[in-house]
Parts: C-alpha cells; sequence; structure tokens
C-alpha cells in the first residue's frame, strides 16, 4: 500500500503539468440504474453504442436510449459492420443490432462457456469473433473456421484484434499472430521475435498502414511488418503507465488505455511526446476498459461506469504548463523552426510546438516588468526576438542572448509599442505615436525611423505588405494604407467603425482588419469590404483575425469563429467545437506555428488548434435515427408505404456533434403537413392523425448561434389512402355505376322501344287488317256475292249485308285493343268467314274446336282473321276438295291448320301477314309463333296469353 | 456460486489421471483497508485451490465469513451483512491460468503473471496479478500483493463511513499448493 501511494505521490508532479486534449464526460443511462459500460464502438451515422451489464445503449451525447436490455447477461463486445452493430452476449449469442432492432445472428454452446473479446465485421461479410478461451472463429455465410493452438496460433486466449492485409493480427496472451482465411496462420512474434512481452492486451492498426501493440508490462510497442523479419520498436522505453488495457491509433496519434492512469496520447507526427487527458473526472487510479476512435478524430473511452469520455485531439487546452501560468499570456507568436514564443507577466518563453511531457519550456533572459507587459512578439530572420513592451519600449533579444532594448530616451521610439511585425528583413512597430521601421535589424545597434500617420496616430497593429507597402490599424482613424514611396491613403470602409485592432495577412496575400463592430474586413485594393457586423457570435469585440487554411479565424469575447467567403459569407461558431467560450484575450495572440497548427492564448490557458482538414461549415451531419407507429419501430425504407391507420407517427433524430450535443437545435419539417420548418433541441417529434398522403420527413442540424446549412436529411413515405379510395378502386366504383346505368337505361331503352314497336307493329297490323278487310278484292268480292243473292235470294242478301256491317263494326271496335278474348276473336271470324262463304259455298269449311277454358284466353286482336284469311287466300279451294280450316285451342295455344294447297300464280299479298303476328308477339309472348308445314299441312301456333289482372 | 468452484474445477478435474493437480494445504489471506480514519484488517487460512501444473492453471477460493480480525465483531457483521453481502456471495474467487512458461516441477523462483476472473461481491473483473512462485520439494508456494477496488466490484461505501474505509483494499495473498500424495 505504501508503495502505491509512494508511486502516486512521484506522479503527482508530472501530472500537474500534463496537457491535455479538450475533453467531456457524458452519462449513459436511461433510468435510475447505471450500467457498467466496458465497450465502444460508433455506428454509420456517428451514433456512439454502449456495451454493459445492463444491456446495449446508444446516444448522440445528449440523448440515450437503450437498444437492447440483456437481462442478466453481460455485453461482452460490440462490433461494427456493414450490416449494423455487432454484439455479442455473455450467454453466447450473437447479435446484429440496426434501429432498435436486435437480430440473433448466431448462438452457440461453444460460445457460452467463454466470452467474446473482439468483433470484427469485413466488407466481404466475413466476421471475425476473438474469444478469451476458444480460439479465433471466422463466420462467413454459415461456415465456421476455428483457429486455435492446434492450427499454430499462440494461445486461445484472445484479447485484441485488427485487419491487417487480408486478414486479421491477432493479440494472445502468449504473443501476436497474423491469420487469414486463405493461409491460416501465417507468423507469429513472441518475445523470441523481439517483442517486450508476450501479454499483449491491445492492438491497433491505424489509417496509415502501422501496427501498434499494447503490453500488460512494457507499454506500447509499434511492430514493422514491412521487411523480411518483423522489427518491434518500444514507443516509450521508460513507460511508466502501467498495464495497457485498450488501444486505438490514428494518422500518428496513438491513444492508449491503461489499468491505473487513464487515457494516454502520443502524437509520433511532429515528435510531441506523451500526454495525459485528464480532468477532475478522471484521475489517477483510472482503469480503461475501452476506446474507440470516433470518424470525427475525436477518441471515446470507457471506464468502466456509465460515464463516456470524448477526448477531441484537435484541440489542447494548457492552463499551465512546468508551473507557468498561461492563463495569462499577453503576447504570442511562431517562428520558423516550429517554436512558439510568448510572453506572461512571468516572463517570456519558447517551447517546441508542443506541450509534451518530455519537453521544457525555455525562458529567455527578457524580465518583465507588470507594469510594462510585452504586448507584442516577433521573431525576424536572424532568428532574434522582438518584444514590444507598453510603456518600456522595444527589447531585441540574439540568438546569441544579446539583449538590446530600445526606448525614447536611446533610440527615440515611443515607449508604448503595441506590435512588432517582420517582413521582407524589416521590422515595423506600432506605437501610440505612429509606425517605426528598422531596416537593418541584423545591426548590432538598430537605426529606428519614424513613420508618422495621418490622424490620431493610435496605431494598434501594422502589417508590413510583400510589396513594401504597410497598414496601418488606427484608434479613430480607420485602417491607413501606406505606400512604398510614403504618400498615405485612408482605407474608407463601409462601416462606421473607425478603430481596428488587428491585421492579418492570408496566404493569397490578401490582408485582414477587424475592431470593435467592424466585421471582418478584407483589404480590398484600396478599400476595405467589411461582412459579418453584426453577426453572432461577435457582438463587437474582436480580438485578432487570423489567416487559418482557407478560411479567416476570428477571437473574440463569446469565443472563436470561422469565416470564409465562399462559405456564403457565413460566419461560424466554433465556441463548442473548441470548448473556448466567454473567454478574454489580448490583441495580438493568436499565431500559427510551422507545423500548421493555431495557437491562441485566452484567459482559459494557451490553446492549440488543429483543423486542417476539419469541416468548418458548422454542418452538424444529421441522421434520423427511427420511425415508430404507436411505439412500434417501422423500417427506415425509402419511399415506405404505410396503411392508411399508420398516420401516428414519430420520428426520432439525431445530430452528430459529440463537442456539444447539447447545444444541437434541430430544425424539422414534414413535407406535407408542416408549411415551414420548426425549430427544436429534442431528438423526437411526433404527428397525430396524419391524412393520407405523400410526405418527406427532413431534418437538419445546427449547433450554438449557427444557421443551419442548406442539407437536409430526409425520408420520403406514402401515408397510402384506404383501398376504397384508391384510384383503382374508385375506377372500378365508376365503372361500376356506369354499367349498371347503362343497363339500366338499356333496358328501359329496349323496353320504350319495344313499346314503341309494338305500337307500330299494332298500327301497322290495324292498318293491314283494316286494309284486308277494305280490301277491294274482299268488297268486291262481297259485292258480287251481295249481288248474286239479291238476285237469287234477297233474304241472304241482307242477311249479308248484315254481316258485311257486323265485321266492319265488329274490326273497328276491336282493333285499337291491345288483346281481346278469344271468345270476342272466333266471334269476329265467324262473321267473316260466314261472308267468306256465301262466296265460296261448300268449297271452304271452318271447324272450330276450342276448349272452354280457352275462350277466355287473349290474343292481339284479328290475329285469327288474317290466318283464316290467309288459308282462304293462299290456298286453292274447289267442290272435289274443300278448303277446311281447323281451329284448335287448348293448352293455351290457339291451332289454325289447313291442307298446304298453294294457289298456283303469286297471291297479292303485302307480306305483312305472317310476320307482323311474329313480331307483335314477341312483344306480347315469350312462347314462340310456330309455323309448320308438315304431313301437307300447313299449320300455325299461336300461343294464347293469359287474360292479365 | 456455491456452484462456481466445482463448474470451474471441472475441466481440470477431467483429464485428472495425467494432470498433476496440487492443492492448498497452507494459506494467509489478508486484507488491509487503510482509510484515513481507521485502518481495518482481517485474515483467513481457509483458503481452498488447486494448480493444474500442466496447464498452468488454477483456481483459488475464500470463504468470506472465514475472515476474522476487524476492529469489532460488530464490524465483521457490517462486512458480511452490509458490504460483502456474503450470504448471497459466500466467496471471493480468483480462476485463471499463469502467463509465463515456466516449468512448475523444477524447484526455483519466478515472477509470473496469474490472469484470470477475480469474483468478489458477484462482480467479475478481469485482472492480471504479479504473483511470486517459489517452487519447492513439497509444493508450490505463492505469494502475491494486490489492490481490490471496491466500485469495481460493485461495492457501494456510503459516504459517511467513507473516511473509514479505503475505496482501494490491499490484499495480500500466501499460499501453498502441496504436491499429491504428501
Amino acid at each position: 500500500m505504501m508503495r502505491r501511494v509512494l508511486a502516486i505521490a512521484l506522479l503527482l508532479p508530472f501530472l500537474a503539468d500534463a496537457q491535455y486534449p479538450y475533453s467531456r464526460t457524458y452519462e449513459v443511462r436511461t433510468g435510475q440504474r447505471r450500467p457498467h459500460i466496458t465497450t465502444l464502438i460508433q455506428d454509420a451515422q456517428g451514433l456512439l453504442w454502449a456495451g454493459s451489464d445492463l444491456g446495449i445503449y446508444r446516444t448522440d451525447g445528449e440523448r440515450t436510449d437503450q437498444v437492447l436490455a440483456t437481462e442478466g447477461a453481460t455485453v461482452d463486445a460490440l462490433g461494427q459492420g456493414p450490416t449494423g452493430i455487432l454484439a455479442a452476449l455473455s450467454t453466447g449469442v450473437l447479435l446484429r443490432c440496426s434501429g432498435y432492432h436486435c437480430d440473433t445472428l448466431w448462438a452457440s454452446d461453444q460460445l457460452a462457456g467463454t466470452s467474446v473479446r473482439v468483433l470484427r465485421e469485413e466488407e466481404d461479410g466475413g466476421l471475425w469473433i476473438g474469444t478469451y478461451g476458444a480460439g479465433l472463429w471466422h463466420l462467413r455465410n454459415g461456415r465456421m473456421d476455428r483457429f486455435g493452438v492446434q492450427n499454430g496460433l499462440l494461445d486461445d486466449h484472445i484479447n485484441a484484434l485488427c485487419s491487417y492485409q487480408d486478414g486479421v493480427l491477432v493479440a494472445t496472451d502468449q504473443g501476436v499472430a497474423m491469420c487469414s482465411m486463405d493461409e491460416g496462420v501465417q507468423f507469429t512474434i513472441t518475445e523470441v521475435e523481439g517483442l517486450p512481452d508476450n501479454l499483449v492486451m491491445a492492438l491497433a492498426c491505424d489509417t496509415i498502414g502501422r501496427v501498434w501493440g499494447g503490453t500488460e508490462r512494457a507499454g506500447v510497442f509499434q511492430l514493422e511488418l514491412d521487411g523480411a523479419a518483423p522489427k518491434v520498436h518500444l514507443l516509450d522505453s521508460a513507460w511508466r503507465h502501467g498495464p495497457v488495457t485498450a488501444l486505438v491509433a490514428d494518422d500518428g496519434l496513438v491513444w492508449t488505455g491503461t489499468s491505473r492512469s487513464g487515457v494516454v496520447v502520443h502524437d509520433t507526427r511532429v515528435g510531441l511526446g506523451a500526454y495525459l487527458p485528464q480532468d477532475a473526472a478522471q484521475g489517477a487510479g483510472t482503469r480503461v476498459y475501452g476506446l474507440l476512435l470516433a470518424a470525427d478524430g475525436a477518441v471515446w473511452s470507457t471506464d468502466g461506469s456509465e460515464r463516456v469520455r470524448r477526448a477531441d485531439p484537435r484541440v489542447l487546452h494548457v492552463p499551465s504548463h512546468e508551473g507557468v501560468d498561461l492563463t495569462r499570456i499577453t503576447a504570442l507568436c511562431g517562428d520558423r523552426e516550429g517554436r512558439i514564443w510568448f510572453a506572461t507577466p512571468e516572463g517570456v518563453f519558447n517551447h517546441r510546438a508542443a506541450f509534451a511531457d518530455d519537453l521544457t519550456l525555455t525562458r529567455t533572459t527578457i524580465t518583465v516588468d507588470e507594469t510594462t507587459p510585452v504586448v507584442s512578439l516577433a521573431v525576424d530572420t536572424h532568428g532574434q526576438l522582438w518584444a514590444a513592451t507598453f510603456g518600456a519600449g522595444l527589447l531585441r533579444l540574439g540568438t546569441d542572448g544579446a539583449l538590446v532594448r530600445m526606448d525614447e530616451q536611446g533610440a527615440g521610439i515611443n515607449d508604448n509599442v503595441l506590435s512588432v511585425r517582420e517582413r521582407n528583413g524589416q521590422v515595423w512597430m506600432a506605437t501610440l505615436d505612429g509606425l517605426y521601421v528598422c531596416r537593418d535589424p541584423g545591426q548590432a545597434s538598430p537605426g529606428l525611423e519614424h513613420v508618422t500617420l495621418p490622424g490620431t496616430g493610435f496605431v494598434y497593429d501594422v502589417l508590413p505588405m510583400p510589396d513594401g507597402s504597410v497598414l496601418a490599424a488606427t484608434d479613430g482613424s480607420g485602417v491607413v494604407h501606406r505606400s512604398p514611396a510614403g504618400g498615405t491613403t485612408d482605407l474608407q470602409a463601409s462601416a462606421d467603425s473607425r478603430t481596428y485592432y488587428s491585421l492579418a495577412l492570408d496566404r493569397e496575400g490578401t490582408a485582414w482588419a477587424c475592431g470593435p463592430g467592424s466585421g471582418i474586413c478584407q483589404v480590398d485594393g484600396m478599400s476595405l469590404t467589411c461582412s459579418a457586423q453584426d453577426r453572432a457570435p461577435f457582438d463587437g469585440s474582436v480580438y485578432s483575425v487570423v489567416p487559418y487554411a482557407d478560411r479567416i479565424l476570428v477571437l473574440g469575447q463569446s469565443g472563436l469563429a470561422a469565416w470564409s467567403p465562399e462559405n456564403g459569407g457565413r460566419l461560424v461558431d466554433l465556441g463548442d467545437e473548441t470548448g473556448l467560450r466567454d473567454l478574454t484575450a489580448e490583441l495580438n495572440t493568436a499565431c500559427t506555428d510551422a507545423h500548421g497548427a493555431l495557437w491562441l492564448a485566452t484567459s482559459k490557458g494557451l490553446v492549440r488548434i488543429t483543423l486542417d482538414g476539419a469541416d468548418l461549415s458548422g454542418e452538424v451531419p444529421t441522421a434520423i435515427t427511427a420511425m415508430f407507429w404507436a411505439g412500434e419501430e417501422l423500417p427506415m425504407v425509402p419511399d415506405t408505404r404505410l396503411r392508411h391507420d399508420q398516420d401516428f407517427l414519430t420520428f426520432r433524430f439525431a445530430g452528430r456533434h459529440h463537442a456539444a450535443p447539447e447545444n444541437v437545435r434541430f430544425h424539422y419539417q414534414l413535407v406535407g403537413y408542416d408549411e415551414a420548418p420548426k425549430i427544436t433541441r429534442d431528438r423526437e417529434v411526433g404527428y397525430s392523425r396524419l391524412p393520407p398522403g405523400d410526405y418527406t420527413f427532413r431534418v437538419k442540424a445546427s449547433v450554438g448561434d449557427n444557421l443551419p446549412t442548406d442539407r437536409w436529411t430526409e425520408h420520403h413515405f406514402i401515408i397510402q389512402s384506404p383501398w376504397w379510395r384508391r384510384p383503382w378502386a374508385i375506377g372500378l366504383f365508376v365503372l361500376l355505376l356506369t354499367g349498371v346505368l347503362y343497363a339500366f337505361v338499356r333496358v328501359r331503352e329496349d323496353r320504350l322501344r319495344m313499346r314503341d314497336r309494338i305500337e307500330k307493329e299494332q298500327a301497322r297490323f290495324q292498318l293491314e287488317a283494316l286494309r284486308s278487310q277494305v280490301n277491294p278484292h274482299f268488297l268486291f268480292n262481297s259485292f258480287n256475292t251481295l249481288i248474286e243473292l239479291i238476285e237469287e235470294e234477297p233474304d241472304k242478301a241482307v242477311e249479308h249485308v248484315e254481316d258485311l256491317s257486323d265485321l266492319f263494326r265488329n274490326i273497328l271496335t276491336v282493333r285499337d285493343k291491345e288483346l281481346i278474348t278469344l271468345d270476342e276473336e272466333l266471334d269476329l271470324v265467324d262473321t267473316y268467314f260466314k261472308l267468306e262463304q256465301r262466296r265460296f259455298g261448300e268449297r271452304i269449311r271452318l271447324v272450330t274446336d276450342v276448349v272452354e277454358e280457352a275462350r277466355s284466353l287473349q290474343l292481339p286482336p284479328l290475329t285469327l282473321q288474317l290466318l283464316v284469311e290467309n288459308a282462304i287466300k293462299h290456298n286453292t279451294a274447289t267442290d272435289d276438295e274443300p278448303l277446311v280450316v281447323r281451329v284448335k285451342a287448348g293448352n293455351g295455344v290457339l291451332e289454325v291448320r289447313n291442307a298446304d294447297r298453294p294457289r298456283s300464280g303469286p297471291a297479292r299479298s303485302t307480306g305483312y301477314g305472317l310476320d307482323s303476328i311474329r313480331q307483335r308477339y314477341t312483344a306480347l309472348s315469350e312462347r314462340p309463333v310456330e309455323v309448320v308445314r308438315e304431313g301437307g299441312e300447313f299449320i300455325v301456333r299461336i300461343p294464347l296469353i293469359e287474360r292479365r289482372p | 456460486m456455491k456452484l462456481l468452484i466445482p463448474i470451474l474445477l471441472l475441466p481440470l478435474l477431467g483429464g485428472a489421471q495425467d494432470r498433476t493437480l496440487y492443492r492448498v494445504d497452507r494459506s494467509l489471506v489478508r486484507f488491509v483497508s487503510e482509510a484515513p480514519l481507521e485502518r481495518i484488517t482481517a485474515s483467513t487460512d481457509k483458503t481452498t485451490g488447486v494448480l493444474d501444473l500442466d496447464q498452468r492453471t488454477f483456481a483459488v477460493q475464500v470463504p468470506m465469513r472465514s475472515l476474522e480480525g476487524f476492529n469489532s465483531p460488530l464490524q465483521r457483521e457490517h462486512f458480511n451483512e452490509n458490504y460483502m453481502r456474503s450470504q448471497q456471495f459466500p466467496n471471493a474467487v480468483f480462476a485463471g491460468r499463469i502467463i509465463e512458461h515456466v516449468d512448475l516441477r523444477v524447484p526455483g523462483e519466478h515472477q509470473v503473471r496469474a490472469k484470470g476472473m477475480l469474483t468478489i461481491h458477484g462482480e467479475q473483473r478481469e485482472r492480471i496479478l504479479d504473483c511470486l512462485l517459489r517452487i519447492g520439494p513439497d509444493g508450490v508456494r505463492v505469494t502475491s500483493t494486490f489492490g481490490v477496488l471496491l466500485e469495481e466490484h460493485g461495492v457501494r461505501v456510503p459516504r459517511v463511513v467513507q473516511q473509514k474505509i479505503a475505496n482501494e483494499v490491499e490484499v495480500e495473498v500466501d499460499l501453498h499448493f502441496a504436491k499429491p500424495g504428501e
């Protein structure tokens, strides 16, 4: 115990000065229960997944959801593959999770007895499973291969894996092995081959093809596998951080999780050495269980509790170093050798560009009086340091350590120097009394030349331009341009501001200026073009403007912001990105070093920012993570078609801004429902009673005061109409209705037409009948008969005339009726026949055989008369062979038959006879009118019609 | 928990014919809690365990209720009832294997690492413990000192007694594994 206490005590001074990336701690839990998180992974959408003893959690830093409750089982490992997140449970079950849903991928008894240490899914769908005790497994297309001691793997106890070339490197308890599906175990590296320790706990294959391993006893080593024999290099031969538990590496940065000292970072790129990310939450004794290299370059770690930490290596905050307080820096500059020079009330220092633990500060011989602080520093081409003091003139520190002081009494320079800048071998000074220039800075006693400017002469900053001209930022006189010939021009800004604090030159040679309320001003020929005057986050107090990469960074009271004309003139607040908020800074306290890093001296300490390649557009990548209907998760397939009753929808979304997830604001809109986007800080929004239609849910996010970009994340879906309101159904209805209407109209029309036809037919029949009755032949014949009768039998003649008149009266009576009874018709036929008989005598005969019931049945008037008339008209009748017309009625049928003896020569007929009967009958009865010739007889059968009630 | 040890030992006992199993015959396990206001120690000699010389695997079990010492009987009761919940979790177990390839039959002294699962209070943690092996003619003597973080094993110490109980407890182990038949 005493030994340990002593060790910690020895570590303390070292810890106190350790340098830290900007880091934050997040709690991952959903209820009161605190999970022990041991493994972390990031999904394709940028969300963080955490595996614990309580289950699997998913978080964007602000909102946490429990994806799976494991009910007693522990999540041993998480892996990210092309198909989703993979999880191994202590029960031997492998799961594949996406959204809020996990499916069992594989369950094995063999896995249940051991624990899965690492899961790695490859692009081709192959899954490597490293177990502790059961060797290495490879699962692909249902085929399982196993590597273990029996086929050359050093040990069945696997601690870590990383993808290397076409296989995996495997860290075991007994060394490192290379394993591929095609060739099995290719080679092994143990202490015999130079490993510092066989017990390799962690492995990392970084983005530039380097392999790193972490051991239990000897810290971190790098493995060179290019040559014939593998080479091992120790990262730190005096490793003092204890057993390694986890390792990630990214582009030269090596992050080591330890069992006692939290996370240790080594920057191998520019030899920055090691530093410990640390704050109050991560003290000595912290064991790191898992490390995760996130897509944005930050590293997440878990200490086995519900807390996870994010450390962003792009931002280093250094509040103090080697006991020097770095929160009170008054001037800052970088030199050509990659060093950073800075002045504090304690003195002037330089440092080799990073605050690694093994690199120390160099204190210069310049002493600083608190009342006359150093306010600006510059290093000239000779390597001499120029320090401007406010109140004590100018100092020059030679490379040999010789210090030259230039002040009012000696060199005649104003004692209040505000800025010193070097270009083209000349050193320019801005003072409260105009500009001074030193044209021979290398001389032992350099001469100074006073350059007066029009106006107040209070100059905050000076910027010598490559063309020999000089810009001066003045108090009250704007930015003054002085040509090499000496002519001065006051550059008029469109803004009202006449005071400027800071000047800077970007790599294209364009000069920039800023001041209180001026916004960001570009020196455009002989004028100033200012923009973003009123934009957040800068409410006026801008301390410094620094060109950085293709952007302009401005440092002000409310933090750091990036601006570029290409970005639509947007000023992007980087305060959340960098943790720089509510700070105060002096003038001339921002610079870039020879490595391209940006240095800022603020009230929160010295800050080093490397944002090369970083997206400074202020865009927050946004994902729609899930869509729910009544608590049920719906698949996020584009153009999903939902049922008409799936109209109660909830959307969950996330914005990936892990540096400040609580400041992410979401703009969302359900296009097709919301008329305009709405803003929320929630990660969820619900809609109820959505009418059927075509919808697009879209969301975009921004952080802090930034405005979101125009890039939306969208999910398109359709709520379908109920089937009876879909086009096909409506079409069908219309068709059906049309059909019914058509049928109705058709039937009605048919009926009307039929009636019309019947009427016509009737009329024609009547006409025909009438005509037949008044047929001149009939009349002539009748009259001839009458004449004969008058001569021979006058009594009969009278009778004949009476019959004739009876007939015509009857015809007139019945012809308008549609139907008459058979009885009536028979009467009529009798009369008619009597008349005809008077003419033909015994040559024609009518035989009627009508059953009594048939008499009351009906038929169209004059039908029988017509048939009888036809019979007489078309057949020969002689005394030898009289024409017998038999009329028989029974069974609802009236039958007229006569011997078929057609008269020679065409009988005069309108041809309407039988046809018109037929036609009338089609409308009156379903039964047909039969006309047959059989057995030498001509037979016509007519259906009789029941009397209608 | 009671089943754990038999389960752990099963693979060891399975092929016992051609293996040499050493069993613990003398033991001393002691813990020290060094808090600002109080120092608590307790020890037991009731440790059981086996060591497989060929596989270099081992399992050791300490019955929690056998720990004696403490500063008062009440403290011991609190230890068992409130903190370790010995009724529910009667044993502390460490089972694993020896990483270094050491021939345990040849007498000598070896500094080795034992990697395995340490189960206390029902919570398992993987630990790698530095051990000193002294191989003598009659068996193997193992000594080790290591720290146990109470928080790691789910033992929550109320704030009021934090000045009396260290959050890291120092454990000293001295075990003698005897050769079978001796």
